[in-house]
């Protein structure tokens, strides 16, 4: 899928929350929206879920122009918030094969990956719970389980490194985002964490008051925060290096 | 007992008055004085009604128990309210952590949490028991004023005290709620059917005598009871007191003995019905192994719920295309069960007038009796087959993300126009039966009553009715949208056209309502009156149909400026 920002503003009052916002996003990558608490990243993530719209500028998937009422493009990509929403009501295993249905998705011919995503998520136990039930970390396991069933184009993933998942929830996350860069798809989460950006994304974008400030590929970024021991805190701070 | 220091708070106000400014503090506002009327008011018709059904079918000496069993029964009513407000009290403290967050004891927490209980009780016990007071004595009377004190305080207490007692274990184990609820709901029945039918259905005069004389001896059942009028001077005030002395006893050891389900909420949830499962099941749910892998793996998509011919005619009316949606966000309700409950509820009906006698209950009730024969089924219908509530309700639950809630299905591939559609089909699905249901019933009604052109009427009236509730589902779905939608800057406009538009709308419902009914009543009087009917039912179809369109329009504009991304998502209610 091809995704391009263009010009994107938004302002919540008086408050911008972006501004003249420019992205385009390589295909097939792990993207890392990094930025200080109120940057404007989670705007991004619900503009590009269709959830809030631009009051300026485009947002295009396949050189489409986005709104979430065209559900040929809005079943190409699956958001999870950073508190996953689940049906509260339902089990675990409903709740999955209900995302995997409303997605028109289903597990013919893929039973041994689906099988692989649920062992590696730790989900397997806890089928027959209901989701209201379920802590914050096993929700978003649950939630990456839905990714796994859904297989979408585009993952869109709130703060996952803050999410109070496990050591193997988060190793889950990574090797389901890999496999579905692996198969084409593109996933782009946000983090405030420069480091675990840099080790896990193919490129960093770093916002600042709405701004994108820098977008590199995470290997310069990962050479600089060698050289720079207290470069993560310059990124987050603007005072980007020239790479 | 209090957790703050006093002195603290008074002089943490007069600092804060200092730089509040010249404005000063904001004002606490009169919800709370609102908030109290509305419940008194709430109570005020209840009390009219079971005074008139009385009066209208018995003649003063019965009046005097019958009045009675309904009092205590509303007092016992009242008593229910007070149990929903421990529950509450306690699952906010248990659950929500307010005061188990604190560094205080379980038991100081409980016994502020009694406190909170009781000073939020106190108020609606009196407020429920001065109306009884009134209306068992006459305070205007000066010299039964001190009699009307003396009842309104015991009543007042006794209802605390039941309150009290109630959380005792061993009233549990007794299920003496329970009875208490039975013994109201079969006396409420008793009264319904007397109401109706008076002294024809038991005519002769002893078995009448007889049936009251168990009645009175029944109400003794209800604690309430024991101090009214004529009752504690023949053996009531010592149950009384022993009752009210009980439950104030309870009420001061009740942090003791509540202290051990503090970390434990279900257990006592339990005794106020509000736990649908044990504690042990819900701590402990069933365990699923890796092998549930192959269950969802072999599950079938999610299907709406088909487990009543109703759910049944519903599903085979949803396209194929929403059945997924109709899975996610129908819910389970039992809509054949509620059909077939309100079919019966009618059958019965008809048979009790259709082989009872005609209700005569003399000139001065007349009107009332007819009200209640015909009011009762329609309020029935309405709850039992219309959907008042929007059947999607789910898809529209505000969920945070982020800070900002917005509707469940904006987060999910579902668009705008099959929540539409969906809720278009359960209607007009539900609505065909309710039609089906409620015109040959009060067709029969009308029959019964003689009133043949109120019959011919009806026949027009209630399918208009059903096809204007059926045209107004986009109007009302697109008013449903409204507090999840957060406007952009610029499109004023756009917003006072729609909300000008429900004007018209409105106006247009009402015109062809009175101008269906109109038609109903001159097609069943006929000869010169019928001739009206050219005249009304062009006009009826007309502003049932433009109606109709305006409503489908609103919703289109709606859906077009979503298209044109003149809203975000945002819903106000978290």
């Amino acid at each position: 899928m091809h995704i391009e920002l263009q010009g994107i503003r938004k302002s919540f009052g008086r408050t911008r929350a972006l501004w003249d916002f420019d992205l385009s996003v390589p295909p097939a990558s792990v993207i890392a929206l990094v930025g200080e608490n109120g940057a404007g990243k989670s705007t991004l993530l619900r503009m590009m879920a269709g959830i809030c719209v631009p009051d300026g500028g485009y947002l295009t998937y396949d050189s489409v122009i986005f709104d979430r009422e065209q559900m040929d493009l809005r079943k190409r990509l699956h958001f999870i918030p950073d508190m996953p929403l689940l049906f509260p009501d339902y089990t675990v295993a409903r709740n999955i094969s209900t995302f995997a249905a409303l997605y028109g998705k289903d597990f013919a011919g893929r039973e041994e990956e689906f099988s692989d995503a649920l062992r590696e998520t730790g989900c397997a136990p806890l089928m027959k719970r209901t989701a209201g039930q379920l802590s914050r970390g096993q929700m978003w396991k649950v939630g990456l389980a839905c990714v796994a069933a859904i297989g979408p184009e585009l993952l869109l993933a709130d703060e996952p490194f803050a999410s109070g998942m496990d050591e193997m929830g988060m190793g889950a996350f990574r090797r389901l985002a890999l496999r579905l860069v692996g198969g084409g798809s593109t996933v782009i989460y946000t983090t405030q964490m420069v480091g675990m950006a840099v080790d896990f994304s193919d490129y960093v974008c770093v916002i600042r008051d709405g701004r994108k400030a820098m977008l590199a590929d995470s290997a310069s970024l990962r050479e600089y925060l060698k050289r720079e021991p207290q470069g993560a805190e310059h990124i987050l701070r603007g005072h980007l290096p020239a790479l | 007992m209090k957790l703050h220091d006093p002195d603290t708070e008074k002089e943490l106000i007069r600092i804060a008055r200092r730089l509040a400014g010249p404005t000063g503090f904001q004002k606490p506002g009169f919800a709370f004085w609102i908030d109290l009327i509305w419940r008194a008011l709430a109570f005020a018709p209840l009390i009219w009604l079971a005074a008139m059904a009385i009066a209208a079918t018995y003649g003063n000496d019965s009046l005097i128990i019958l009045s009675q069993a309904i009092c205590a029964i509303l007092l016992m009513a009242l008593v229910r309210v007070g149990m929903g407000q421990v529950a509450m009290s306690f699952k906010t403290a248990c659950f929500f952590g307010t005061l188990a967050n604190l560094p205080i004891t379980g038991r100081t927490a409980l016994t502020l949490i009694r406190g909170i209980i009781l000073r939020r009780f106190w108020l609606p016990a009196m407020l429920g028991s001065l109306p009884i007071a009134i209306y068992l004595h006459n305070p205007g009377d000066p010299g039964r004023f001190p009699e009307f004190l003396a009842t309104l305080g015991l009543l007042a207490a006794i209802v605390w005290a039941t309150l009290g007692i109630i959380q005792f274990p061993l009233v549990h184990r007794l299920r003496l709620v329970k009875i208490w609820h039975w013994v109201a709901y079969i006396l409420i029945a008793y009264f319904v059917v007397m109401y109706l039918f008076g002294a024809r259905l038991v005519t002769p005069s002893a078995s009448r005598e007889a049936m009251e004389s168990l009645i009175d001896r029944i109400m003794w059942i209800f604690p309430p009871v024991w101090v009214f009028p004529g009752k504690i001077g023949n053996g009531g005030l010592i149950p009384a007191v022993s009752w009210i002395a009980l439950g104030f006893w309870n009420w001061l050891r009740w942090p003791a003995s509540a202290f051990p389900n503090y970390d434990r909420p279900y257990d006592i949830l339990g005794a106020f019905g509000d736990a649908g499962k044990s504690r042990d099941e819900m701590i402990e749910p069933e365990e699923s192994t890796p092998l549930e892998q192959t269950i969802i793996l072999s599950d079938p998509p999610t299907r709406p719920p088909s487990n009543g011919w109703v759910e049944r005619l519903i599903a085979a009316s949803i396209p194929a295309a929403d059945l997924a949606t109709a899975g996610a966000f129908m819910p389970e309700t039992k809509h054949t069960s509620r059909a077939n409950q309100t079919m019966f509820f009618a059958a019965v009906w008809l048979l009790v007038l259709g082989f009872g006698k005609t209700p005569n209950p003399g000139e001065q009730y007349r009107d009332l009796v007819v009200f209640v024969t015909w009011a009762v089924p329609s309020f029935v219908f309405i709850i039992g087959l219309l959907s008042i509530l929007n059947p999607l309700k789910d898809a529209l639950r505000p969920c945070p993300v982020g800070n900002t809630p917005v509707p469940f299905f904006t987060t999910l591939p579902i668009p705008l126009r099959s929540l539409l559609r969906l809720t278009f089909r359960i209607t007009i699905v539900r609505t065909v039966i309710a039609v089906a249901i409620a015109t040959p019933f009060f067709c029969i009604l009308a029959k019964i009553h003689q009133l043949p052109e109120v019959g011919a009427g009806i026949v027009a009236m209630i399918p208009a009715i059903g096809a204007a509730w059926i045209f107004s589902v986009p109007a009302l779905i697109s008013n449903r949208l409204d507090p999840h939608l957060r406007r952009r800057k610029g499109i004023f406009p756009l917003i006072l056209a729609t909300s000008l538009a429900q004007v018209p709308i409105g106006f247009l419902w009402i015109i062809g309502s009175i101008a269906g009914i109109g038609l109903s009543f001159t097609w069943g009087m006929g000869g010169t009156a019928g001739q009206y009917a050219f005249l009304l039912l062009p006009a009826a179809i007309a502003c049932l149909v433009l109606g109709g369109i305006m409503s489908r329009l609103l919703f289109e504009t709606l859906h077009l400026s979503l298209r044109q991304r003149r809203y975000d998502w945002k819903s106000k209610i978290r």
